[in-house]
């Protein structure tokens, strides 16, 4: 039974094609950026903006589209990246926010991540 | 998690030697054109299907012209859905007759523990055919009373043998063993109204449990089954009730039949559903409340011999 939304959360977006990177079963985050956008998709959908299922069918259909266009061996993989790009179409999509706010938001989390790559 | 929209939906149907299954079944199988259906009985002989509309059949599986089949329930129910699953791959709804079964509760509960059954179906309703016409002989029999108590539509068969009057009496009576059951009158087991996508087991779409629900406790006119309610406005301590409801159900889970709940848990911004049958139990965050709606718990337990006051205050106990 799941008592906290988070847990409900991460069972349905868990055990398939959208599986999060775990290390020993636990969620694994290389960087802040990608926890802060893991915790916001999960909040807006325990607000109600979304339901999880949604983003999980759009995790895997962003998923096969890179792997579509991609090797199997691209370094450049990163499943956050996916993630925020599910998000921002959501978020965008559902008028969270509108579309300019969208991409000064986004810019930001870029922005950040960006920062932590050219240290 | 599979895609929901891809599971199978699967209705139970059972019911009273007599009331009425088999000529039930037979109009679903007959008579619809649009959903391939697989059926599971005991014995698709029984069933009486014209031998005109039969494609091809062996000891297991007998299939029919309209895109249906009828699969007998030799042994494992797993095993059989499994089967229907890779070889009739084009089947959209799944029913399962209980024939023989006085409690369809093993069945549910198959739905909510075995991997493949979770993954590749859902569980869509549990319909009880009740012989109107001989209602009062059987009323007093503890399977057919187990029966009525564990369904989402309780089918009234062979309205047109009684009068109006009886309807209203029978209804009333099983509304007592079952507030949260719909009721459909058939005549010759032929409803006019679907009886798929009822939604019994699915409450992550609920916004409420029933508007039927108020009735008063103190009319218990059943011997031994009974349904308590509750309704109230309080905010539910999460832990507390995790803690509770599992107990309650692990002590008292052989005279627990069905339960269902919609509770306001932690204040949180979702609604939390839950419903069991027996000691299997399942709660998970439902619909979002509405900006400004009040946040109502409506709960409803059915069962044998249950205590309201123990209910009452356990439930009570986990209030914020």
């Amino acid at each position: 039974m799941y008592t906290k939304y988070e847990e409900y959360a991460l069972s349905i977006i868990s055990g398939g094609e959208s599986n999060p990177p775990k290390i020993n079963g636990k969620l694994n985050f290389k960087d802040d950026w990608s926890q802060t956008a893991f915790a916001l998709a999960i909040n807006l959908s325990k607000k109600g903006f979304f339901e999880m299922e949604e983003f999980r069918q759009e995790m895997i259909k962003t998923i096969k589209h890179w792997e579509n266009n991609h090797s199997l061996d691209d370094k450049s993989w990163n499943y956050y990246e996916i993630w925020v790009s599910v998000l921002e179409k959501l978020i965008y999509e559902k008028e969270v926010l509108n579309r300019s706010e969208v991409s000064s938001f986004f810019k930001k989390i870029i922005d950040c991540k960006s920062q932590i790559l050219n240290e | 998690m599979n895609d929901i929209s891809q599971k199978i939906p699967v209705t139970v149907i059972t019911g009273d030697l007599g009331a009425g299954k088999t000529s039930l079944l037979n109009h679903l199988l007959v008579n619809n054109n649009e959903k391939k259906l697989a059926v599971i009985v005991n014995e698709f002989g029984e069933i009486g299907i014209d031998s005109d509309l039969v494609l091809r059949s062996d000891e297991e599986i007998l299939e029919m012209n309209n895109g249906c089949i009828c699969c007998n329930i030799r042994g494992d129910l797993v095993r059989i859905i499994e089967n229907i699953i890779i070889n009739f791959g084009q089947t959209e709804q799944i029913i399962i007759e209980t024939t023989g079964l006085a409690d369809p509760a093993p069945i549910i509960q198959s739905f909510w523990i075995e991997e493949t059954l979770i993954k590749k179906t859902k569980l869509d309703s549990l319909i009880t055919v009740v012989d109107s016409f001989h209602f009062n002989k059987h009323k007093d029999c503890p399977h057919v009373r187990k029966q009525i108590s564990f369904a989402d539509v309780i089918l009234l068969n062979k309205t047109d043998l009684i009068n109006i009057e009886e309807q209203k009496n029978i209804e009333e009576y099983l509304n007592i063993l079952n507030p949260l059951a719909k009721f459909i009158k058939t005549k010759f087991s032929a409803p006019n109204e679907i009886l798929f996508n009822i939604g019994g087991f699915d409450l992550s779409n609920a916004l409420k449990i029933d508007p039927l629900f108020l009735i008063s406790n103190n009319h218990k006119h059943s011997k031994d089954i009974n349904a308590i309610s509750i309704k109230n406005n309080q905010i539910i301590n999460g832990d507390l009730f995790n803690k509770w409801i599992y107990k309650f159900a692990q002590f008292n889970g052989e005279n627990l039949y069905r339960y269902k709940g919609i509770i306001n848990l932690d204040n949180e911004p979702r609604r939390f559903v839950f419903q069991g049958v027996h000691m299997t139990l399942d709660g998970r965050p439902g619909k979002p409340w509405e900006e400004g709606e009040e946040r109502i718990n409506q709960v409803v337990f059915i069962g044998r011999n249950l205590d309201d006051i123990e209910i009452k205050s356990g439930f009570n106990s986990c209030t914020i």
